[in-house]
């Protein structure tokens, strides 16, 4: 009997100590990061910009979607990225589970990625998932004070994004933290980022309980997702813009649903399809790359150039679409090869897979080698549906 | 000694398959031991013939001394002192995995799931529940097995499917064009000399049914033990890709932490610890365990309940040596420089040594054992006829 009461006594006792976690941390006490902006000042200091939630709940008032009232914005700056993190914590503990975008200043990705790399894979809070992205220009800032479509932070928007704009056009890249990561580590790839362009917003609100407290005369900014931020190693060292990206993503199998024009700008195309086979050759130490890409399109626009219900006009429209990305692969891939001289492509890689024996010896110093490497491009399209019509508008019978 | 219980050979399986899975789970040895390259799958199929040519020795044991546990057998082959100083050496060995695995726990704790948490808050929480599953004894620990191992196994098959659309299997590419012959063996040998799990099997032996085949059981684990290891992994390194992977202290919760499935399946993380935590506790028992009963059979004490707690005070004062918190020295101890090292004496030399002694002592042994079956047919008699008397009054 006493062991029983004991017994019980104990489990009573040891029920009020596991009543709680050892470093918990309440909900209503994080501050819970949407987005981060990492800029480099002046003098060498790491400033950062922390898009933290408003957790009042009073989102959703006057002003861009109520975007001002849910979110806090936190400056802080350190001598390292781990010194910026902790250094203004508003009261609250620092969340970055939530974190949907890291954004990073033009200066600051010149300057090298390789610290926050660092701070990212070691740090057990930080989430390899979100998004990585370079902000063009001198005043990356202004994205927070950005239009930012229907979502209420910049966090979300780019998250929004990532589901909706690379289905309807790929012109742009969305690379989570463990994709930079692993294309930095990896020998034969080099990393790309998001790029975000911060341009005006040349539409006027329409009445003015929406244009809420701010000044009409006051200049508003918007966020433009496209093209993309290409790196050497943990430096940037370029940008692609939206057809090139387009190309970078048919290369690289990325492509979800991309709208190719023809120069005619009456006729247009959809990607439902692609396939990129890369074949590499290696002869006197002259690395030759042969990238043959198969795409299926359905025509969504017609100019009445074309009869695309005639298999001899379709020829002629498909053997268009052709030569129009082949040439987008090829300024593409040259791009990458003379002004970046890093193989964003990861050309590298099929070098390594398919002569694994010379691989060894141009690892080190490949992306030389890929910046006079030979490149044939060849594009076979397909078009394979033509919509709903099987007329053009104006060839009426 | 303690009395003989009756595990079944599924639950020696779960037991010895659980406390193998939990190195992957946790570290990933295999990925930065030679090649080190996109073909450590190849070392994982080529260690299972190591492991094989490793377990031999103890197998061999194991058959010969059916019903006998550890600490007789070193005696009736070595005589009682040496004997006792190889059940010593045993036992030290088992310490001292009971308080490497402590460590390399309490480090993972410390470092990815509860950085906030002091270790000796850990050590203590671990040590208690540890200490009071291997105090129950071997039928406990059989059945504590069979919860935890297959939820354990279940959380694999479903990281591995929700993983499936992030994988990218160029990162296998190309298949032995980077390794030799010898890397791929040196890798392999290596695995294989980490495998201590054989061990598992010359103490919980005693403790099987009789009617269950040890060889079978054993060969049934490694494939169950492969299998899994494999759905680790592979996934890992098509995800990670090898060189961030092998960069990583926990490679494998950072393959978890990737996952996720719609909008709906996210942050799945936390399955990984939840089943995490009870695998290493599995594992902990399991070498408190033998440790207490090995020290038991030494002593020739009643039952090794006598040195549970003793056990657990020992590894904690490690534990507790600063030194031994610093993750570079957790490190060391885990790499292929240290580890591999420690267990092969145990695993390999030492049985093989005892192999060869009882080949030489075999005709004494045989007689030894010949003697031990008829006191024990005596004893068993004479416990019928004093219990049969008992009912006639």
């Amino acid at each position: 009997m006493k062991k029983k009461l004991c017994c019980v006594f104990l489990l009573i006792t040891i029920t009020m100590f596991f009543s709680g976690c050892w470093s918990r941390t309440e909900p209503k006490n994080l501050s819970v990061t949407n987005s981060v902006l990492i800029d480099i000042k002046d003098d060498g200091k790491i400033q950062l910009t922390k898009e933290v939630m408003k957790p009042s709940g009073d989102s959703g008032g006057k002003g861009d979607g109520g975007m001002k009232n849910s979110v806090v914005l936190l400056n802080c700056e350190g001598k390292t990225v781990a010194e910026a993190v902790r250094d203004e914590l508003n009261g609250k503990a620092l969340f970055g589970g939530n974190l949907k975008a890291r954004l990073f200043s033009e200066k600051f990705a010149k300057k090298g990625m390789m610290p926050v790399l660092d701070f990212l894979s070691r740090d057990h809070l930080t989430d390899e998932t979100s998004f990585v992205a370079v902000i063009k220009g001198k005043e990356p800032k202004r994205v927070y004070s950005s239009v930012t479509g229907m979502s209420d932070m910049v966090g979300n928007y780019i998250d929004e994004l990532s589901k909706t704009q690379i289905k309807i056009k790929n012109e742009s890249v969305y690379v989570t933290t463990l994709d930079f990561i692993k294309d930095y580590y990896e020998d034969g790839k080099q990393p790309v980022a998001g790029l975000i362009e911060i341009v005006e917003d040349e539409s006027k609100p329409e009445s003015s309980s929406q244009a809420g407290s701010q000044d009409a005369s006051e200049k508003k900014y918007k966020i433009v997702y496209s093209g993309l931020a290409a790196f050497k190693d943990d430096k940037l060292v370029g940008y692609m813009n939206a057809n090139e990206t387009r190309a970078y993503n048919l290369v690289t199998d990325k492509i979800v649903g991309a709208v190719v024009s023809l120069p005619d700008n009456l006729t247009s195309g959809k990607v439902t399809k692609s396939n990129s086979k890369i074949k590499t050759d290696i002869e006197n130490g002259q690395v030759t790359i042969s990238v043959n890409t198969k795409v299926a399109l359905s025509v969504i626009q017609d100019g009445g150039n074309f009869d695309v219900n005639k298999i001899g006009p379709l020829k002629t429209l498909e053997q268009k679409f052709n030569k129009q990305l082949e040439t987008e692969i090829a300024a593409s891939i040259q791009k990458a090869q003379t002004e970046f001289q890093s193989d964003i492509f990861g050309f590298g890689g099929y070098v390594h897979i398919q002569h694994p024996k010379e691989w060894r010896n141009m690892k080190t110093n490949w992306d030389d080698i890929f910046s006079k490497a030979k490149v044939n491009v060849r594009v076979d399209s397909s078009v394979v549906m033509s919509g709903e019509t099987k007329n053009a508008f104006d060839q009426k019978e | 000694m303690t009395a003989k219980h009756n595990i079944t050979s599924v639950q020696l399986l779960l037991m010895s398959v659980g406390s193998a899975l939990m190195f992957p789970y946790t570290f990933m040895p295999i990925l930065n031991t030679p090649p080190a390259n996109q073909d450590v799958w190849i070392v994982m199929i080529i260690s299972i013939f190591y492991i094989f040519i490793i377990s031999f020795p103890i197998l061999i044991l194991i058959n010969k001394f059916r019903g006998i546990n550890l600490n007789d057998m070193t005696e009736m082959i070595l005589g009682k002192f040496f004997g006792k100083v190889v059940s010593f050496l045993f036992f030290a060995f088992f310490l001292f995995c009971y308080t490497a695995c402590m460590l390399i726990g309490a480090i993972f704790v410390g470092i990815s799931v509860l950085p906030g948490t002091p270790i000796w808050a850990v050590l203590i929480f671990a040590f208690a529940a540890v200490s009071f599953s291997a105090y129950k004894g071997a039928g406990t620990i059989g059945r504590l097995a069979t919860f935890i191992v297959p939820f354990v196994m279940l959380t694999i098959i479903v990281f591995l499917l929700m993983g499936l659309g992030l994988m990218d299997f160029k990162n296998l590419q190309p298949v032995f064009a980077d390794s030799t012959l010898l890397q791929l063996n040196l890798g392999a040998f290596y695995t294989g000399a980490r495998y201590s799990e054989i061990l598992i099997y010359l103490v919980f032996s005693f403790f099987l049914m009789k009617k269950a085949s040890i060889n079978k059981t054993y060969a049934k684990s490694l494939v169950v033990f492969f299998v899994f290891f494999a759905m680790i992994l592979i996934p890992t390194i098509l995800v990670l890709g090898i060189s961030f992977a092998k960069n990583m202290f926990n490679p494998y919760f950072e393959y978890t932490g990737q996952v996720h499935a719609y909008d709906f399946i996210q942050r799945v993380q936390s399955i990984n610890a939840l089943a995490w935590f009870p695998g290493l506790l599995l594992k902990l028992t399991i070498y408190n365990f033998m440790a207490s009963y090995t020290l038991s059979g030494i002593f020739k004490t009643k039952s090794h309940k006598t040195f549970v707690i003793p056990v657990t005070i020992m590894s904690f004062l490690i534990c507790m040596i600063p030194m031994m918190q610093k993750s570079s020295v957790i490190m060391l101890l885990a790499s292929d420089q240290v580890f591999p090292w420690i267990i092969l004496p145990f695993t390999f030399v030492l049985p093989l040594l005892l192999l060869i002694m009882y080949f030489v002592r075999r005709d004494e042994i045989r007689e030894i054992m010949k003697k031990r079956k008829t006191d024990a047919a005596l004893s068993e008699s004479t416990i019928c006829q004093a219990t049969e008397t008992d009912g006639g009054k």
